[in-house]
């Protein structure tokens, strides 16, 4: 069970940067509650990319006392499709900390909801390089950033600087992958098709919030490989 | 739980209900707190302000053994002792219906007391600690009773004990020049001589006795002439100046002026308000009127007192008509899903038609507010008063009619002005400009009314329900669950849309009038039950300036 409130907000981590990336960012809750978690693992930088139709919606959430564009930026995403990852990334000079899953940065993404995440964590001092799932994260915010404001490249560009060890490539620390989808790229279902090509799979557990209605995804899942494993499916 | 169970399920159940969910509320509190300082909502009876002294003192002086559990031991057998005689005298129908009440533990004395065939009340059962802790199914949760979680603070502020630095169990001594005084009193009746003995021995002790013992110590019946009433009358009232050495004066006149102009009303008011003389005042202080629609002609020196509860009381109806809106909106979300300024423009269309009224609003604010402004005619009651804009909002069950006249109390609320001439409302207020501060008061909402002027009504009041009630809202619940982690949303804003997460019930605040008032009655100042006022309550009255 994650907390991710709870996980956003650790001293430890003596972060300097958090990248969000959600669908929604509900900018009322993100200022009030999510900047200050993050704050409090150090993360004096912030920056949030999320999808460009909820967030002229929420804007009416935004007070005068709001810390936007001065604590943090936000960085609306337009896009053919909708901007739908969910990630959360605190960025420190020796630790970090990512967390992926399916929950928006709402009260129902992050406080009330049942979502799926992940945990990925990185420290220097245990000798190990980061999961490439850090650099991943980074690397599609700054392709985000090229159609932001130049202060959002800057924010990254620092962080960059100061977490040097997330380029460090050797041996992955576990064998989990964190596909970036999107304008352009493989699609999720072709990425596992090709990790699994023919071979035999025991069982193929899907976690998530959603499934398409006519559980045609399901249907995929179910045939990948040579199609006789068991397929769970927890909604 | 095992480890792996999903513990959302749990955290889904811990929903808190929470109160004041627009925030609005802490400005009526703060107004109240400084116009009648030293009384809370949970101190009631004035007897426990005498009785507690005698206790703490007499563990000094009687109790064998003086360790932390002995105290706690000590304090709760004297309470209960105290409430099950108060409880057994009221069951036996030994004190007036209007004297009764208000005694700390009464639930679980009642429960005790009328046990089927019981004869005896047993004292240790009902009070023992273990481990430390209260133990389970005895009458008070709290270590110290009613005693630590009510009245130790409050006679702290009032000068009847202070810190002991040195112990923690008790934690208090009493001052010399007010505590010890009432200790002594109380000494000297030989009805909590009897108490004390009973509580000391801890034992079984017979109803019939019980109800002896209640009819003598009951907090309704304190003799108005004897030195304990005299005593306490003169710490509430703040007369004494050596007895209220531990209050400042500043205090002590603003409870006294606010008790006097109760006292005023009282003496002046008929019985039109079916006994519920608070309701009365509130309305009579804001209206500068009585119940029958008479002028009430407040004393000179009383009347700063009474424009500044007029001004908690226009304050209190600002507060219900918002959340009387917001009541609108949950009520909407619960019946379809819509976007926060969809639900605005809904509210406010409909606020504004003659649909859900008898006229529609005029199409721009300050014509609005004109025809808002209060009646000329004389009686305070009538056909377009505010009494009578707020019993229609009262009456109403349906969410768009609710909101139609919820911001026609806002439109009086913002047009009726004239009683404070031209001042800020809160002046005379002490420290009014420090409540001021705040986001949503009286003053604040003149002006938003004000800037928008020339507005158009309904834009006005979408634009309202968007900054005031769900923003707000949504502000006020996610503080609380950053500072305290309580899940106190009402609705929330899901892929673009709210949500429903609970109900709301538009609430005035309690002012403390309502245990101001019994205080009174206990001291001897009124009769109980909200009436006439005694010779007592005349005497302070002539030498309240």
């Amino acid at each position: 069970m994650i907390d991710v409130l709870d996980e956003l907000a650790d001293p430890d981590l003596e972060a300097h940067t958090s990248i969000v990336l959600a669908y929604n960012v509900d900018l009322l809750f993100y200022d009030k509650l999510v900047r200050r978690r993050l704050a409090s693992s150090g993360a004096m930088s912030q920056l949030v990319f999320c999808d460009a139709t909820p967030y002229a919606a929420g804007l009416d959430g935004v007070d005068p006392g709001s810390r936007i564009g001065r604590a943090y930026s936000v960085t609306p995403v337009r896009m053919s499709g909708a901007f739908h990852p969910k990630a959360y990334m605190l960025l420190g000079r020796r630790k970090a900390r990512l967390i992926v899953g399916s929950g928006n940065s709402s009260i129902g993404g992050l406080v009330r909801n049942a979502e799926a995440f992940g945990r990925f964590d990185f420290d220097e001092a245990k000798g190990l390089p980061a999961h490439p799932a850090f650099s991943a994260i980074l690397d599609l915010a700054k392709r985000l950033a090229t159609r932001a404001v130049p202060a959002v490249t800057s924010q990254l560009a620092r962080a960059e600087a100061w977490s040097p060890w997330i380029r460090t490539v050797g041996p992955l620390p576990d064998a989990r992958v964190v596909h970036v989808g999107g304008e352009g790229g493989a699609g999720l279902m072709s990425v596992l098709r090709n990790a699994v090509s023919g071979g035999h799979l025991k069982r193929v557990v899907a976690v998530s919030a959603s499934f398409d209605r006519k559980l045609d995804a399901v249907r995929e899942l179910a045939q990948l490989g040579n199609g006789d494993h068991e397929t769970i499916v927890i909604v | 739980m095992p480890e792996g169970d999903v513990d959302w399920l749990a955290r889904d159940r811990d929903f808190t209900e929470g109160i004041d969910h627009l925030g609005v509320q802490v400005v009526s509190t703060n107004i109240y707190a400084r116009l009648l300082p030293g009384i809370s909502n949970l101190t009631d009876r004035a007897r426990y302000f005498s009785f507690y002294p005698w206790v703490l003192d007499s563990f000094a002086r009687k109790s064998p053994g003086k360790s932390p559990d002995d105290w706690r031991i000590w304090i709760r057998r004297h309470e209960f002792t105290f409430s099950a005689a108060s409880i057994a005298a009221e069951v036996a129908d030994k004190i007036d219906e209007d004297a009764a009440g208000g005694v700390i533990g009464a639930r679980a004395a009642r429960r005790i007391v009328n046990k089927k065939g019981a004869a005896t009340v047993d004292i240790h059962d009902a009070t023992r600690i273990e481990n430390g802790k209260a133990a389970k199914g005895t009458y008070f949760k709290n270590r110290e009773g009613g005693y630590g979680q009510y009245y130790k603070n409050q006679m702290t502020v009032l000068g009847l004990m202070r810190h002991d630095e040195d112990r923690k169990a008790p934690d208090r001594q009493l001052t010399k020049y007010a505590g010890e005084k009432l200790s002594v009193v109380v000494e000297q009746a030989k009805a909590f001589r009897d108490l004390r003995e009973i509580a000391a021995i801890g034992g079984a002790v017979s109803l019939a006795d019980l109800v002896t013992l209640g009819q003598a110590v009951h907090p309704g019946v304190l003799d108005p002439d004897g030195g304990e009433a005299d005593h306490l009358r003169k710490i509430v009232l703040g007369t004494d100046d050596d007895l209220c050495r531990g209050q400042t004066a500043e205090e002590r006149g603003r409870r006294r002026r606010t008790l006097a102009l109760a006292l005023d009303y009282l003496a002046k008011d008929d019985d039109e308000w079916d006994g519920d003389a608070v309701l009365g005042f509130r309305w009579g202080v804001l209206e500068e009127s009585l119940g029958d629609g008479t002028r009430w002609k407040v004393p000179a020196h009383l009347e700063a007192t009474r424009l500044g509860w007029a001004a908690y009381a226009q304050n209190e109806l600002l507060n219900y008509a918002l959340e009387c809106l917001m009541w609108s909106v949950v009520q909407m979300i619960d019946a379809m899903p819509m976007t926060p300024r969809e639900y605005a423009a809904t509210l406010a269309a409909a606020a504004c038609s003659a649909r859900h009224a008898t006229a529609p609003l005029p199409g721009r604010v300050d014509a609005a507010l004109s025809a808002f402004a209060p009646p000329t005619s004389s009686s305070p009651w009538g056909d377009g008063s505010t009494w009578a804009l707020l019993d229609e909002l009262q009456d109403t069950t349906e969410p768009l009619q609710c909101a139609a006249s919820a911001v026609r109390v806002l439109l009086r609320v913002a047009a009726d002005r004239s009683r404070y001439g031209g001042r800020h409302p809160f002046a005379a207020i002490p420290d009014g400009d420090d409540i001021a501060r705040r986001d949503i008061h009286l003053q604040a909402w003149w002006d938003r009314t004000d800037a928008a002027r020339l507005e158009s009504t309904e834009a006005f009041f979408a634009q309202l329900v968007i900054d005031w009630i769900i923003y707000r809202h949504l502000r006020v619940a996610t503080r609380k669950l950053a500072s305290q982690g309580d899940y106190t949303y009402r609705f929330r804003p899901e892929e673009g849309v709210l949500v429903s997460c609970g109900e709301i019930k538009p609430t005035f605040t309690n002012p403390r009038l309502r245990q101001g008032m019994r205080m009174l009655a206990d001291i001897g100042l009124i009769e109980h039950g909200f009436g006439s006022v005694t010779k007592h309550g005349r005497a302070l009255m002539a030498v309240t300036t």
